[in-house]
């Protein structure tokens, strides 16, 4: 630009400008983010080359932030971090979710049980909502994505999860994720967003050369973790339970489990000039599982091409991806569709040769009948070669996303751009139980089902951006409209089957028991004006605010209309405020307060009757209607440090603090009243919490080196729950039990309860070994141990209280070698499965026990069988420390030497591993598996979950 | 310069106009699958599933579970956990399902968002009005045999504490809200009218039927009172016998399902594949004794030989497949639309025969009733020889002998025995009487177990583990269920309230008000 003069002009991609209309004496002024600006004195000359140094003052680091609005990370009053595609793809996962683990602060991933391709859970900064999810909003490019997976009511009997939108997505397409942790960051997208952003910004063509990259990622996977059994003793004939004489039977679960392997192929070729930019790419990945006939596959097509024209005003950006998903018998935890309760608790005195000819033909029927001679004792048990291959749990999806931009520089200082995007997926789960599985789950002629789910996703914003900059202050201000509409829809059916054993059809389904038609769907839109405008002065201090209107459709026959939320942030870079010390590169405080307002679910301001698929009937409601409802609001404020010392070693600290109040939650009422529940708006649940992240990266010559280390404590804490709530008809004060039940661990007596001053973690129980009035264990004369019934008590929280990662990389030439240290403090695990294994005899334990001659008690010894059928099922004895640390990811990559290819070829070739030792754990299984990643209370829990694995495998990768 | 502004001004204009269009809000955010009204009919259906309880899951706990205390089913498993209720010894988590249930129960299960809907509906008034309150009365009166005081009287929708009554006080005010409900069902059965015929699963709308039906109802409640609110009871039982009270097989109330869910103990043993509810040995025990025609009719055989051999209840630690082959209830071999017993015929005969026992004025003679039970019974579940059963004078109950475990064998207390005998005293006429009610009163278990209370007969079998803390007497048993769990943390001041009315305060030994006291017991 002309200094002193209007208007300017950008540099294309090379740097290449031309400027009209210079006089003599005019200076021109260079800048670009992240060096200095230089002023030439304008003398006439044609060409004016400029090598701009690199700033040493302050680090002007662009980040992506909220709508995909690219931000000087100095200008921020909120923590972001970011996340760049190698870190993503040097230890691919079918979910690249997991590829995050112990990379960023404030963050908690938890993958999910069920295997390759499962959906991971993802919380920032605590749980904060008692009903809604809290796992964190997923923005691709600067546009929402609705992650639709199943709801969170989780238990022991639930049918497996699946995969999720997210999963779907290709690693090697992402160009960098940024983690908005906070809402601050994130209250442009309002409401969604309050638990927090995962930013995903993808690759786009680059100009002036053409790549093509080729690459492929194999892993393999073996089970880690599997809980310590006995074969030494048989059971008693005629008996299911282990409790007999020593068979040494040479079974051994994990011979069930076979190798999985994990192979992920792309590719994809950038090309384009200045003017017009194409990215192309293709993806396989298939999964399988650990367990017999069970898969994950996923093909994805990705193209976009960026055109500018009208002399470059206007820039067009299409995108469009496919993505073709199907997974087959994927297992998490459970009693339902699981092969692990029959082979864990599988008699040990009997022949497994004989369960593994799972069926056998029958001549009478004309089909292969069920073996498994030992009932479901109602945990399950089956055999475990005939769940996996004729309960054949499919799913398969189809989904595409199309999107266009088209943004209008109109002027050196606004540009103007609108946004449309459709993301539409149909997906169709069947479930095709073969005849003779067990009566639990099928009729005598076979059970089938066949659902399915369409989602139709469309959002469109329009954003003007206005920046202009004078000698001491800059603005930079958004002002945008915004749209989102979602439809979805379930439907189909499920039930047993008529006449036709093994026929798998609708038509074949029996109408006359057990037939469950399924129909149910919804449209919100969502519609929001929003602004942000950032005020800044001499580099050094930059206030921001934001506010968002929401209009929500789900408040319609409500007193409201809409609701408005603010934020105001101020960061003042306090390195540039004076003449800093050499060793100090840059420092930089922030601070932030905001409010997100929240509606609540859809259909909640009428009273409808639903629809009871058990008795295929409408019933009444057993809730008691509350029509008087507010939207809800979370305010939460933070501080922060950024810094960098010596150019090398960075710092960034935040304290934050949120309190979400007036959610709506059901609470219980007595049952006498006729009604369950009622809807009711109150409560204050607050979590506060540090996000540290030092590092270190320094280079010598050949050498270089990075470390970082990212730490998370969070605290959560209900300051409030039931409170002044009053009874919405005849306006008297609520007075009811101030705690609330969540969540049962079915198997065990641990329940969670929300109470004011716990947190939404807290598990309790309520049995011990009966003591006598001395508070010995009381071992009764005639009846032996027995347990007892006391008041609740607290065993622990599920919650970490610490997460930490460390992340090292080592680079000497072409050689890159990276570690990762995951470990998470604090917090307990439960496992029904150590107690089921207790109860029938099969666990190491109860043979060690029977080895010893049974278990002290007092001054007596009590038969190992007495002692462990009586503790089991009581959480107190099966509670577990959930610390652990582990070395998460490690990843050995070669950069074969270019000149070996003439430089027309780089070939990088690497050895990954994942999740290769746990370091520390006193857990049975591995404590960071979430058996359910929607819920926000049934984690930390084991019911026969599909144990850790192991991943092992090479990666190579071919640009040229 | 100035264009340009406009067109900001333009743009922001429209973004807010864009905000501003929401008149479709009202459309998205009403469900397209649930209607906002229902016919009044609608409600009834999970109203009368509170009478038998079919629906797989509260069958379990309904009638398998405290229902051990009947005598006639027991559940082999222990669930992987040491507190349960057929070892006296059951915790406040699964004793707050059964009776919390009968209340209300997630997704309009449970009898009162039924009762409220219709209630607000007809503004408490008219024929489907007093056809919910005599479902109101038949399920709380067997809340207030389970737990005895009860909030009943105070019960108003939109009043979420609600204050218990007495049992006195609940008992008289189901007697007038039943008379109230005669009196209205009197009128239809006389006009011919059938408006619940298409939502009826019990008699699909006769109200002749439902008129015997709430009169066996009546006699029910009133012989339940009858030792402590003597005068009061004698005039209801007449009264109700008077109007006309089941009399022949043809007035039994089954529930008929009609496809609504499958028979609820054949899901709890076949139709789970756990077989997780069996014969108790003491009901095969007796039957075996008297070598009883009905007991094909009953039960499974014991694997494959021609016994019945029953599943000793209160084994601790025991798994369903260890009991696997043993007697079962005969709907585990039965399909699974069988219908499910609520009130049978003979209940009224026997009923009437211990009301002429006592005096009253039943129409008939004790012996006369007493023997038209048995032989109601044997037609009832299609079994011959009754004339040879009502006279064997010599054959008494059996022992337990269980061929596996022999720590579940028990010796058989009782020797009574079939034939009537004018002679004996009425001590020995009411234990002939309640033993062969007992009997053809299978699988009723709630009527069962509150005869046992009532008259301490006939003699069941202790459990074999007895756990319970503090010690409660095996051959008496649990005397009733405690006073929910939700309600002490919901409803506390009104609960406390009701745990002082009971003498022995809100424990399991703690006799009911109309139960045999002070720890008086036949054996």
């Amino acid at each position: 630009m002309i200094k002193d003069g209007q208007g300017g002009v950008t540099t294309g991609l090379e740097g290449e400008y031309t400027l009209d209309g210079l006089k003599s004496g005019d200076i021109i002024v260079v800048s670009i983010l992240g060096y200095e600006t230089q002023e030439i004195p304008y003398v006439g000359q044609a060409t004016q080359n400029v090598q701009l140094k690199v700033s040493t003052e302050f680090l002007d680091e662009v980040v992506v932030t909220a709508l995909g609005i690219k931000r000087e990370e100095k200008a921020l009053s909120y923590n972001v971090q970011q996340v760049n595609s190698d870190e993503l793809t040097a230890v691919k996962d079918a979910n690249f979710v997991n590829s995050m683990v112990g990379k960023v602060a404030g963050v908690t991933i938890n993958a999910g049980a069920n295997g390759p391709g499962g959906a991971s859970r993802v919380v920032m900064r605590g749980v904060k909502s008692i009903t809604s999810s809290n796992t964190a909003l997923y923005v691709i490019d600067g546009i929402p994505m609705f992650n639709l997976s199943s709801d969170g009511n989780a238990s022991n009997m639930s049918d497996q999860p699946g995969t999720d939108g997210v999963a779907d997505i290709n690693p090697e397409d992402i160009e960098s994720i940024t983690m908005l942790t906070g809402p601050s960051a994130a209250a442009l997208y309002g409401n969604a967003a309050a638990a927090g952003v995962v930013l995903i910004t993808t690759k786009k063509g680059q100009a002036g050369k053409t790549t093509v990259t080729v690459s492929n990622s194999t892993t393999f996977s073996s089970v880690y973790m599997t809980p310590r059994m006995q074969s030494k003793y048989g059971n008693v004939a005629g008996s299911v339970s282990s409790w007999g004489p020593e068979v040494n039977s040479d079974f051994n679960a994990r011979n069930f489990y076979r190798t999985g392997a994990n192979i992920i192929s792309s590719a994809s070729l950038s090309t384009g000039n200045d003017k017009n930019q194409t990215y192309l790419s293709v993806s396989s990945t298939n999964s399988t599982g650990t367990l017999p006939n069970s898969a994950y596959n996923r093909y994805n097509f990705t193209g976009r091409n960026t055109t500018k024209f009208a002399k470059d005003k206007l820039t067009l950006d299409l995108s469009a991806s496919f993505v073709k998903q199907n997974d087959r018998n994927l297992v998490s935890q459970g009693i339902y569709y699981n092969p692990l309760p029959g082979l864990y608790l599988f008699p040990r005195g009997e022949s497994f040769e004989d369960i593994q000819m799972y069926e056998r033909y029958d001549a009478a029927l004309g089909y292969n009948v069920n073996y498994w001679p030992y009932g479901n004792n109602n945990i399950g048990m089956q055999n475990p070669y005939w769940v996996q291959n004729r309960e054949v749990r499919e799913n398969d999806k189809k989904r595409y996303m199309l999107s266009a931009s088209l943004t209008w520089n109109v002027t050196d200082w606004l540009d103007v751009s609108g946004r449309v995007k459709l993301d539409n997926y149909t997906n169709r789960q069947t479930y095709k139980l073969y005849a003779t599985t067990d009566n639990l789950w099928a009729g005598p002629n076979g059970s089938y089902r066949d659902i399915w789910t369409t989602a139709n996703s469309t959002y469109a914003d329009v954003l003007a951006t206005i920046h202009k900059t004078w000698t001491d202050w800059s603005i930079n201000a958004n002002i945008g409209a915004s749209i989102n509409d979602n439809v979805f829809e379930r439907m189909g059916y499920n039930g047993q089957l008529a006449d036709l054993p093994n026929f798998f059809a609708i038509h074949n389904l029996d109408r006359t028991t057990k037939y469950k038609p399924e129909q149910l769907g919804y449209h919100d839109q969502m519609q929001a004006v929003f602004y942000s405008v950032e005020i800044g002065w001499k580099n050094m201090l930059y206030l921001t605010t934001t506010g968002r209107n929401d209009w929500d459709s789900k408040l319609a026959y409500s007193n409201y209309d809409s609701f408005f939320y603010p934020s105001v942030g101020l960061s003042a870079v306090i390195s540039n405020m004076f003449d800093a010390p050499q060793w100090l590169s840059f420092l930089k405080v922030r601070g932030s307060y905001t409010e997100v307002g929240n509606a609540y679910d859809r259909f909640m301001t009428k009273v409808f009757y639903p629809y009871d698929g058990e008795s295929n009937s409408w019933s009444s409601s057993s809730t008691y209607p509350n029509l008087d409802l507010k939207p809800e609001r979370t305010k939460s404020w933070e501080v922060g440090v950024n810094a960098k010392f010596l150019n090398s070693i960075n710092l960034d600290v935040t304290y934050y603090r949120s309190n979400t109040f007036n959610q709506t939650f059901d609470a219980p009422l007595p049952a006498s009243s006729g009604y369950t529940s009622t809807p009711v708006q109150s409560g204050n649940i607050m979590n506060q919490g540090v996000e540290l992240a030092v590092g270190y990266d320094n280079q010598w010559g050949d050498f270089a080196f990075s470390t970082s280390y990212t730490m998370t404590w969070n605290q959560n804490k209900i300051i409030s729950l039931i409170d002044q709530v009053r009874n919405p008809i005849t306006g008297e004060m609520i007075q009811m039990d101030n705690q609330i039940q969540k969540a049962t661990f079915g198997g065990l007596d641990a329940r969670l309860i929300l109470k004011e001053g716990g947190s939404m973690g807290d598990v309790y129980a309520s049995h011990l070994l009966t003591r006598d009035y001395n508070g010995y264990i009381y071992d009764d004369p005639a009846a032996g141990l027995s347990v007892s019934e006391v008041d609740d008590f607290y065993l622990g929280s599920i919650l970490p209280k610490f997460n930490m990662g460390w992340n090292t990389h080592f680079g000497y030439k072409g050689l890159d070698v990276g570690i990762t240290f995951a470990a998470r403090i604090g917090g307990i695990v439960m496992s029904a499965t150590e107690s089921y294994l207790d109860f029938y005899g099969v666990s190491q334990r109860s043979a060690d026990a029977r080895d010893a001659g049974g278990i002290r008690i007092n001054q007596g010894m009590v038969s190992a069988q007495e002692y462990y059928t009586t503790i089991s099922g009581n959480a107190a004895y099966y509670t577990y420390d959930a610390t652990n640390v582990r070395l998460q990811e490690l990843s050995v990559n070669y950069t074969l030497p270019s000149k070996w290819f003439k430089d027309k070829v780089k070939l990088t070739v690497g050895f990954v591993g994942k999740n290769l030792w746990m370091i520390y754990c006193k857990a049975p299984f591995d404590p960071e598996l979430s058996a359910e990643v929607s819920s926000s209370y049934y984690q930390g829990f084991d019911t026969f979950m599909l144990p850790s694995t192991r991943n092992l495998g090479f990666n190579v990768k071919l640009q040229f | 310069m100035n264009k340009i502004y406009k067109n900001i001004i333009l743009l922001v204009a429209s973004g807010v106009m864009a905000g501003g269009c929401t008149e479709k809000f009202p459309e998205y955010n009403t469900n397209p699958y649930e209607p906002e009204s229902l016919p009044v009919t609608s409600f009834f259906p999970a109203m009368l599933d509170c009478l038998a309880s079919p629906e797989e899951n509260p069958c379990q706990r309904n009638n398998t579970f405290w229902a051990c205390h009947g005598g006639y089913v027991t559940a082999p498993n222990s669930w992987s956990r040491g507190t349960l209720y057929s070892t006296l010894n059951i915790d406040n988590e699964w004793n707050r399902w059964t009776v919390d249930w009968y209340f209300t129960a997630e997704g309009g299960k449970g009898l009162y968002p039924g009762w409220f809907s219709v209630q607000r509906q007809t503004d408490g008034e008219g024929y489907y009005f007093q056809m919910a309150q005599l479902l109101r009365v038949y399920v709380m009166s067997m809340v207030a045999s389970l737990q005895g005081p009860l909030p009943y009287t105070a019960v108003a929708n939109g009043d979420f504490y609600v204050a218990y009554d007495d049992e006195q006080t609940a008992w008289h005010a189901m007697f007038d809200d039943l008379d109230a409900a005669i009196a209205e069902i009197q009128a239809a059965a006389l006009s011919g009218s059938t408006p619940l015929s298409s939502v009826d699963r019990v008699y699909s709308g006769d109200n002749n039927k439902w008129l015997k039906f709430a009169n066996t109802l009546k006699l029910r409640m009133a012989m339940r009172i009858s030792d402590v609110d003597e005068a009061y009871a004698q005039q209801k039982a007449e009264e109700a016998v008077a109007a006309g009270v089941m009399e022949s097989i043809d007035d039994s109330a089954y529930d008929n399902l009609n496809g609504r869910y499958p028979n609820g103990y054949y899901q709890v043993s076949a139709g789970w594949g756990s077989y997780e509810v069996k014969a108790n040995a003491c009901i095969v025990s007796y039957m075996n004794g008297y070598n009883d025609p009905r007991r094909e009719k009953y039960f499974t055989k014991y694997g494959s030989t021609e016994n019945y051999v029953g599943v000793r209840s209160g084994i601790q630690g025991c798994l369903p497949n260890d009991y696997r082959t043993y007697s079962g209830l005969i709907y585990e071999s039965l399909d699974r639309t069988t219908p499910m017993p609520i009130m049978l015929a003979a209940e009224a005969a026997f009923l009437r025969a211990e009301g002429a026992l006592k005096g009253w004025n039943m129409g008939g003679t004790a012996q006369h009733f007493y023997e038209q039970g048995i032989r109601l019974s044997f037609d009832e579940w299609g079994a011959a020889g009754a004339d040879a059963y009502i006279a064997d004078n010599t054959s008494t109950p059996g022992d337990h002998t269980d061929p596996v475990v022999a720590a579940n064998s028990i010796t058989n207390k009782s020797e009574v025995t079939i034939a009537w005998d004018e002679s004996a005293s009425d001590d020995e006429k009411l234990e002939k009487i309640i033993t062969q009610k007992w009997i053809a009163g299978f699988p009723g278990s709630l009527e069962a177990w509150s005869d046992f209370r009532r008259t301490g007969y006939p003699y069941l079998f202790p459990p074999r583990d007895n756990l319970s803390q503090p010690q409660i007497d095996g051959e008496r048993g649990q005397r009733r269920l405690r006073f929910s769990q939700s309600e002490y943390e919901r409803n506390a001041a009104n609960v406390e309230a009701a745990a002082a009315m009971l003498a022995g305060g809100d424990e399991d030994g703690t006799e009911l008000w109309w139960a045999l006291k002070n720890g008086e017991k036949k054996y």
